[in-house]
């Protein structure tokens, strides 16, 4: 490398293939369990699209994991007043507690139903994408524990980690939600093969 | 979206009071009508002041509110920084021929207190401007918040005017119908574009659960204001008046408890008819 070259920044993300993903809840589960998420307040979430269409040659059904999709440009970071809410180097969004104060205008902000109100302590929670494990180099809870091996976190902008070999090979599959609001999510899904006509068609995907 | 009730009563309180503070200084200027305005800006500053408080209510962690000045980005920042200001500036307009009197300088000290009442509201609207929910994606927002100011401040100087015994200027009745209209009009409009902002979010506010605030406002905010403001206008009457302001600040608030109800967050993948919508 050069002298004057800088390295590239990291950019952690996730991809989430869709094709895999069953439904278990496991993910929810274990990232409940790694950093004791508190009742009424969820971080990760497993959603069932469909089913829709008929049986047999037109029946439309998937799962749709949900989390924080870490943007580039995170609509909660440009309306939080206090500055609680911020970008780390790695492009990882978190919420400082000690000065969040509940205004709840990120909530609103997020177009992704990302962050929920925790009752017991009066601040806002989310994803953090369990940051303290990626840069141990462990994948977090949710994608180790997943049984179908479907979610795939790490460094987006080094071409040798695992999820950009993932991301490459799956080009023609790429998606991510609501790009025309200008977030550029770090979460990104690779579209069901089969059982998602609905969705490519919107899309303009064949 | 769940109502957020002291929102619902600080936003609305901020209208009438700071929209009141401008009309009077506007009509004192361009009429030479003689509205005292310091008992206009410690009016304003009673409604500035019950807002404010009634905000305080919707943080969760309130002992933290000097947090709220960190990031001048946000609008809810701005206004934050300027409330004290405006707070200040209209403190010093009330007590101004009571107190002290700074005689030719009070021109400059009410432009100032305008100033920053016009960019308070402008503040507050445009921090309800957001991508996320289709229904507050659009500049009628920061319109919106500005004619409800005007209307409801036009109506609470005409009740002004009656109360202290002078006659309403021609302005000011010119002023209050044609914010009235406009208002009404802007209003009706967002209901319209509020059907058909996609993302599986439509909202049509005749039909349930947005029914009752819409019903309520068009009671209140169109016919009750209206009547009131007719009365005022023909017969002089300070009742009238009254009557006018108390419908058009129930109008404010009907109008904003369905302005929260209709703001749905656009759901991930509206092709489904899975609701991701969780309302929060």
């Amino acid at each position: 490398m050069a002298s004057d070259e800088k390295p590239s920044e990291k950019r952690y993300g996730m991809v989430i293939d869709l094709d895999k993903c069953s439904g278990c809840q496991a993910c929810a589960v274990a990232c409940k369990m790694e950093n004791d998420v508190d009742l009424g307040v969820f971080r990760s979430r497993v959603y069932r699209m469909g089913p829709i269409g008929e049986f047999p040659d037109n029946l439309e059904m998937f799962y749709f994991p949900t989390m924080c999709m870490q943007c580039e440009h995170p609509s909660c970071i440009e309306v939080c007043p206090t500055k609680a809410t911020y970008r780390t180097e790695d492009g990882v969004v978190l919420v400082s507690a000690n000065r969040c104060f509940g205004c709840q205008y990120c909530i609103w902000a997020c177009p992704y139903e990302a962050r929920t109100l925790n009752p017991n302590t009066k601040t806002v929670e989310k994803c953090t994408l369990c940051i303290h494990k990626l840069r141990r180099g462990e994948q977090p809870p949710c994608a180790y524990t997943c049984t179908t091996g479907c979610r795939v976190a790490g460094d987006m902008n080094d071409p040798a980690s695992e999820i950009s070999k993932v991301l490459a090979a799956n080009e023609d599959r790429q998606y991510r939600i609501h790009p025309e609001f200008g977030n550029n999510p770090s979460v990104v899904y690779l579209i069901p093969r089969k059982g998602a006509e609905t969705l490519c068609r919107s899309i303009g995907r064949s | 979206m769940q109502i957020h009730w002291p929102l619902v009563i600080s936003t609305t309180c901020q209208r009438v009071g700071l929209g009141m503070y401008l009309c009077a200084l506007l009509i004192n200027w361009t009429s030479g009508t003689a509205l005292p305005m310091n008992v206009v800006s410690l009016a304003a500053i009673v409604f500035l002041g019950i807002g404010g408080v009634a905000s305080v209510f919707h943080l969760q962690s309130p002992s933290r509110f000097f947090n709220a000045f960190s990031n001048l980005g946000s609008h809810l920042t701005q206004e934050a920084l300027i409330t004290p200001f405006l707070g200040i500036a209209l403190l010093a307009c009330g007590l101004n021929g009571f107190l002290f009197d700074i005689g030719a300088a009070s021109f400059a000290l009410e432009a100032a207190a305008g100033a920053l009442a016009l960019a308070f509201l402008v503040c507050t609207g445009l921090a309800y401007q957001m991508r996320s929910r289709p229904a507050w994606n659009t500049k009628f927002i920061i319109v919106l918040f500005l004619l409800t100011a005007a209307e409801a401040g036009s109506v609470a100087t005409m009740a002004a005017c009656l109360g202290l015994g002078i006659a309403i200027p021609d302005t000011l009745a010119a002023t209050t119908i044609t914010c009235f209209v406009l208002c009404a009009l802007t209003q009706i409009a967002y209901t319209r574009r509020m059907r058909s902002v996609g993302y599986g979010v439509n909202v049509h506010a005749a039909e349930r659960p947005y029914r009752t605030p819409y019903i309520a406002w068009i009671a209140s905010g169109i016919v009750g204001t209206g009547a009131g403001i007719s009365l005022a206008l023909l017969l002089s009457s300070f009742e009238g008046a009254a009557f006018a302001l108390a419908a058009s600040a129930l109008g404010i608030a009907s109008w904003t408890v369905l302005f929260f109800k209709g703001a749905l967050k656009a759901k991930m993948l509206p092709m489904y008819p899975v609701d991701l919508n969780l309302d929060i």
